[in-house]
């Protein structure tokens, strides 16, 4: 079972077998111990030694976020790490030629993403209303594979994006939420906060999957090596993106799943979940994790965190030299 | 899928052992009964606990598996303690 805490001001001890959720003084609800697989923690709760003891010695990834799902930190066991293929990760990040194919496969892939996903919802809209976005990312993606440098990838990249998202923009049923652009921190309006809190749990799910095969999420192409940057946690999220997060927003609006009186404005022009409609935003996203999509490697069907262990995989094995070409996940 | 368990300890101390060691994967639902949903490792894993802490030639545990659709059928009278955790995800 994997646990979300959203609930502020929560302690979480341990009791003989069961792990207890308290709110001062009274139990909310208590799980035996061997049922829990990972616990995701957002915002003010407590841990007791007891129930950290627990999580450590029996390596229980847990997952520190805000409130309002932004990640923080995580509370490390023992991390798989492969030193073979880490040994060769660093070697990679000074191979120049490397670098480039790979950042060259990762923003063809995304861009390729983008398009099939708007070709496909173009068809349910009246004619022409996207064909401008549809036609311009048609043309980075050809301009993409002809670029020399990764600053030029990186450039076209931003370009396809803001195509992608003014594309993107047009797919709302109702009018009820307006979404002019992408702004990721802090959100300011309900579209852009959707799009953060899913793409933060949807790191949080790619994380997990890189640490499953031992790769270090430091050491991308892409994204710049920074200090304290997961540059390479960044790369692979990049081709999930459109297919994972996006489009589950763009559906649960349409499908009326969200209203604006879902959301919140807390600060001045910040807008968040309410704190019924974050709950019920994870569940349907953890709903979407747990559902099938074919692998486009091997063409079978996978639970979705399989997926994204086997594209660390793939990423892994061309990293060793085992395989020639990187091929982003695409929906076949 | 779904199991009850159940247990004669003749020793106080062994007995005490295993049921705080049930206490982690199910809900006791009487004084020597669990109930618990489990998938295939975890009740490899329970099975192999249980082994390890009660006495084989003095001590008897039965694990009974109850299909999903008879689970509904259980009868309780007087206090229900039984409460399910299958559910893949929880929210608090």
């Amino acid at each position: 079972m994997i646990l979300y805490i959203t609930e502020q001001g929560v302690v979480l001890s341990k009791e003989l077998g069961k792990l207890i959720i308290s709110k001062q003084g009274d139990t909310i609800n208590e799980i035996p111990l061997k049922k829990i697989e990972k616990v995701n923690l957002m915002g003010n709760i407590s841990l007791t030694p007891q129930i950290l003891n627990y999580f450590l010695e029996n390596k229980i990834e847990v997952v520190f976020m805000t409130q309002y799902g932004k990640y923080r930190g995580k509370l490390y066991t023992n991390e798989y790490r492969n030193v073979i293929l880490r040994l060769k990760q660093y070697e990679r990040s000074n191979d120049q030629s490397f670098k480039f194919k790979m950042a060259q496969s990762i923003v063809i892939g995304k861009l390729r993403n983008y398009y099939d996903f708007l070709s496909n919802k173009s068809k349910n809209l009246p004619r022409g209303t996207i064909s401008e976005e549809i036609a311009a990312l048609r043309k980075i993606i050809e301009k993409t594979r002809g670029s020399t440098n990764i600053e030029q990838i990186m450039g076209l990249e931003g370009i396809g994006s803001k195509y992608y998202f003014q594309g993107f923009a047009k797919l709302f049923k109702s009018d009820e939420f307006k979404f002019e652009k992408r702004i990721a921190h802090p959100p300011k309006d309900p579209v852009n906060a959707m799009l953060s809190l899913g793409y933060s749990l949807l790191y949080n799910e790619i994380e997990a999957a890189m640490n499953a095969v031992g790769l270090d999420p430091y050491l991308g192409n892409l994204h710049t090596v920074d200090i304290s940057k997961k540059s390479l946690l960044y790369d692979l999220t990049e081709e999930f993106r459109c297919i994972i997060v996006d489009n589950f927003v763009i559906n649960a609006i349409n499908r009326n799943e969200f209203t604006v009186n879902d959301f919140e404005e807390k600060e001045e022009g910040i807008i968040h979940f309410t704190k019924d409609a974050i709950k019920r935003f994870i569940d349907k996203f953890e709903e979407r994790l747990n559902s099938k999509m074919k692998y486009h490697l091997d063409d079978e069907e996978n639970y979705i965190r399989t997926i994204f262990e086997k594209q660390s995989r793939h990423y892994a094995r061309v990293v060793l030299g085992e395989e020639e070409q990187y091929t982003p996940f695409y929906r076949k | 899928m779904f199991f009850v368990i159940s247990y004669d300890v003749v020793d106080d101390k062994r007995r005490k052992h295993l049921s705080d060691y049930l206490e982690s994967y199910g809900v006791r639902v009487q004084y020597s009964v669990f109930e618990t949903e489990l998938n295939q490792s975890q009740l490899n894993q329970l099975i192999k606990g249980i082994k390890k802490r009660i006495k084989a030639d003095e001590d008897t545990v039965r694990v009974y598996p109850i299909a999903k659709d008879l689970r509904e059928m259980i009868i309780t009278i007087g206090t229900n303690k039984g409460q399910f955790y299958d559910k893949d995800v929880l929210i608090v």
